[in-house]
């Protein structure tokens, strides 16, 4: 493949924040379990509870649970509307620990690889019950009706791949005797059967080839493993069988266990990190993934359209080092940085303004930057023979 | 219907193709420059794709370079939203900040490698393509 495989940020995303609001509404329903009625504070919460849940959910397609969370969402969005969070409020309860139970049992599911594959028709069902009942009560007391709720169907989606819920995760140490000679290239040998069939593939000592000192380490410690693959514990012995060892430790763990294992090895790409949209702005800015990052640079001569092994016979004197290209690859993330900022400042949003001047110098410079990001991208995987040729 | 395929490795393209070609004719491009001008030419001809399927990683141009550069062909020339190509993105990057990107630039959907080809298709009819 081209891109190396990596564990699912995304879904591990998914699962910590739905964990996450989950862990919220249990806090709510304890709160509630004594009391006579939802006040309109908890009532918004489990409605946004329920409404960030059903939209992650939505998003990657799992729909039982998104079916479930926009049941519980649809009523609570009618308890907001009419102020009844008194009606009902024991067995409101308990239909709101249903659902939560119903959610959290799938997300343990996915955390343990398996296919959340739950049926919801039970609970939703039994909430559709619950919830006639109720607005029949609710409207005998002649409250006024809410307008319905708007769905709002998913305009984009997140396909999880088939590793994430068809795949097993391995730990794995490989011990050497210590009269083993150069048990690093032991370790590579494992280490390139087992990247044929693995999904993900951690190990360390991690530089088994250049690092003399990596063999020590091995000996000392043995060789660490963290694989995730769809192969089974025969299959994976059988391509490690051949490695000379003298103990092999070899543990099927869970997907939550790997994780954590990953973390403990230190690998900070893989830590679930959950932030606010402010600090994911924040992140972004920083450390911004732009289009033209991911353009693989290639040494043949097939498709490139200048040649990269040509440029320093033909423009001699003239140099454009990797350096002063990053430079201003760095100066223009800045720039789009500083027009986002500019745009999205907090000043233009007083009321009475008349910004349709502002409005179109703005799309103006919001089209140029684009045009320019779009230029340095393409400059950093060519060789800008052109752009100089036209200075002489 | 008819799917535009960008995938530069060999055993991707294979799968996909075999896959993509029972919902539709499929074109197969092998970098992302490729992928714009089969794009443009199928507009150009009156027969425009319905639907792409964009690797991230390629040579020339990547995935977020191409998917940009169709949004962009499509807004200069006024394509009426329903009629603008849907774009899924196949990749095995999942990292959440390539797919919020993927989202920014106008995707339908990102799809994380080894596709699971029940959702892919559930995806489809969800986009009304099947």
């Amino acid at each position: 493949m081209a891109e190396e495989f990596n564990t699912d940020s995304t879904l591990s995303t998914f699962l910590h924040e739905s964990n996450r609001k989950l862990k919220k509404l249990n806090n709510i329903i304890l709160k509630n379990q004594n009391a006579d009625c939802f006040d309109d504070a908890d009532i918004n919460a489990v409605f946004r509870i329920m409404h960030t849940i059903k939209g992650l959910s939505d998003v990657l397609m799992y729909e039982n649970i998104a079916n479930a969370a926009h049941r519980l969402e649809d009523v609570f969005y009618y308890l907001r509307e009419t102020h009844s969070g008194h009606v009902m409020h024991r067995k409101l309860v308990a239909k709101v620990v249903a659902i939560s139970d119903f959610i959290k049992g799938e997300l343990s599911k996915i955390e343990n690889g398996d296919t959340p594959d739950g049926d919801e028709s039970e609970v939703v069902n039994e909430l559709a019950q619950f919830f006639n009942e109720f607005k029949e009560v609710v409207n005998s007391q002649e409250r006024n009706m809410p307008d319905e709720d708007k769905d709002e169907m998913p305009a984009q989606f997140y396909i999880t791949s088939l590793a994430e819920e068809d795949s097993h995760f391995y730990k794995i140490v490989i011990y050497y005797g210590s009269d083993i000679v150069m048990s690093n290239i032991r370790a590579y040998s494992v280490t390139y059967a087992l990247e044929k069939i693995a999904l993900d593939l951690i190990y360390t000592p991690e530089d088994l080839l250049s690092d003399d000192s990596s063999s020590d380490v091995i000996l000392a410690d043995g060789f660490y493993i963290l694989i995730q693959t769809r192969a089974t514990r025969e299959e994976l012995m059988s391509l490690i069988d051949n490695s000379d060892s003298e103990r092999i430790d070899f543990d099927e763990i869970s997907a939550a266990e790997y994780r954590k294992c990953l973390t403990e090895l230190g690998r900070e790409e893989e830590l679930i990190v959950v932030m606010s949209d402010d600090e994911y702005n924040q992140e972004d800015e920083q450390d911004p993934i732009v289009p033209g990052d991911y353009v693989i640079r290639t040494k043949d001569e097939g498709k490139t359209k200048t040649s990269e092994k040509n440029w320093s016979k033909q423009q001699p004197g003239i140099g454009l080092d990797y350096e002063k290209m990053d430079s201003l690859v760095e100066l223009v993330d800045k720039l789009v940085v500083a027009k986002d900022a500019v745009l999205q400042n907090s000043d233009l949003k007083v009321q009475g303004l008349d910004l349709s001047n502002f409005q179109k110098a703005s799309e103006q410079l919001s089209s140029i930057i684009a045009d320019l990001q779009e230029a340095v991208a393409l400059m950093r995987m060519t060789w800008p023979t052109d752009v100089f040729q036209k200075k002489e | 219907m008819r799917i535009l395929l960008a995938e530069d490795d060999f055993v991707s393209r294979k799968f996909m193709d075999k896959q993509l070609s029972k919902y539709g004719d499929c074109d197969v491009v092998v970098d992302g420059e490729e992928a714009v001008e089969a794009f443009m030419m199928a507009l150009e001809d009156g027969e425009p794709y319905d639907l792409a399927c964009l690797d991230v990683m390629m040579p020339v141009m990547d995935g977020y370079q191409v998917l940009r550069s169709i949004r962009s062909i499509e807004a200069q020339r006024n394509t009426p939203k329903d009629k603008c190509i849907k774009v899924i993105m196949t990749t095995a990057l999942k990292d959440e900040r390539n797919v919020r990107l993927a989202f920014k630039l106008g995707c339908e959907a990102y799809a994380g490698k080894p596709i699971d080809v029940e959702k892919f298709e559930n995806i489809l009819r969800k986009l009304k393509l099947l």
